[in-house]
């Protein structure tokens, strides 16, 4: 075994993901080198360092406050607007009238705009345009 | 019949332990199908271990309960969609995975440097299971400190990615091809993040070790 593939393999040895030959492998590289025995040992120390790390456990307390928060939590979805339209959309899609009814209502909403248009024509700016625009005489003026 | 009511009866384990898979297929079944007490036992089985690995990835107990609430109101909203074609824990952890890793996105880009766990101020949450006892050898209590100081340091330089990987193998134990399973990826890379992770803290900590 080369020393840069017991380097780049040194994580899943210490971390007992090799199989049993490679393993056999790393442990006859560790005794015949130096550099790597040492690398080794550095590694191990780190392992046992990071043990060192606090373990915190959740109390009991902070568990019930958890649990509580989220049960608000999941009662704004259940009743917000979220949950009406997670309960009532599969009834409205799954409901074939319903579906002509919100077509009948887009297209009765598309005449209704445009009688509005028609019947209360958009007011004259006086300020800087004029309406309709005034042609100016250009290369296809008539003489 | 509500959760409580389930366990009183026999029906369902007690908080923590683990149904067989059908019983625990028929929860899931009914919280499909909008059962808010379903659900809430589904909470209850699986809930210590997503606050417990919430509070290893970001150490804060409110950071670790918003991180709780986010991640099963996601579960909650998209439990429809589980096909049952895993594990319902495997699921739930990757979701799990997912927020923890947004979280610590979202940290690295507001350039937050995690603080290091402290004991003070949340005696009432956490319980620390390190063995001190700062009133019999206060050099020692000094020197552990300034030791999980480093750690947490050193744990706040990885990537996102690469924090998740170590967390779950050198905290959880779980082997790679089951954290890469739980991350979205493969196994492979799961190895290369493991890799870049040792190697970064054996640099930043082996003056210590």
């Amino acid at each position: 075994m080369e020393c840069k593939t017991f380097d780049e393999n040194l994580a899943l040895y210490l971390y007992d993901e090799l199989e049993a030959e490679e393993r056999s492998a790393f442990e006859a590289h560790v005794k015949s080198c130096q550099n790597c025995r040492t690398l080794s040992e550095q590694s191990r120390g780190v392992q046992t360092l990071l043990h060192q790390r606090v373990t915190v456990e959740p109390t009991p307390e902070l568990l019930v406050e958890c649990r509580e928060a989220l049960y608000r939590a999941l009662d704004h979805e259940q009743f917000g607007w979220r949950g009406l339209i997670r309960s009532w959309l599969p009834v409205v899609i799954g409901f074939p009238a319903s579906r002509a009814v919100a077509t009948a209502t887009l297209v009765a909403l598309g005449f209704g705009l445009g009688w509005v248009r028609a019947t209360f024509p958009t007011s004259i700016s006086t300020t800087s345009r004029k309406w309709p625009p005034t042609r100016r005489p250009g290369r296809f003026a008539s003489p | 019949m509500d959760g409580i009511c389930l366990e009183l009866a026999g029906k369902v384990p007690a908080e923590g332990s683990r149904l067989d898979e059908a019983d625990e297929h028929d929860l899931i079944r009914r919280a499909q199908h909008g059962d808010r007490a379903a659900f809430e036992v589904l909470v209850r089985l699986y809930d210590r271990e997503v606050l417990r690995l919430a509070i290893k990835v970001v150490g804060s107990p409110d950071e670790a309960q918003d991180l709780y609430q986010e991640a099963f109101l996601k579960v909650y909203r998209s439990i429809a969609h589980f096909r049952f074609d895993s594990r319902f824990s495997t699921w739930l952890y990757r979701v799990v995975m997912n927020v923890c890793l947004d979280h610590l996105r979202r940290q690295k880009n507001r350039n937050e440097v995690q603080a290091p766990e402290s004991e003070e101020g949340q005696p009432e949450f956490f319980q620390t299971l390190a063995d001190e006892k700062p009133g019999l050898d206060p050099e020692r209590s000094v020197q552990g400190k300034e030791i999980r100081q480093r750690i947490g340091t050193a744990l706040s330089q990885l990537t996102p990615r690469e924090r998740m990987v170590f967390e779950l193998k050198h905290y959880q134990g779980m082997r790679l091809r089951a954290i890469g399973e739980l991350c979205g990826t493969t196994e492979e890379t799961a190895k290369n993040c493991l890799f870049r992770a040792t190697q970064k803290l054996r640099l930043a900590l082996v003056d210590l070790a």
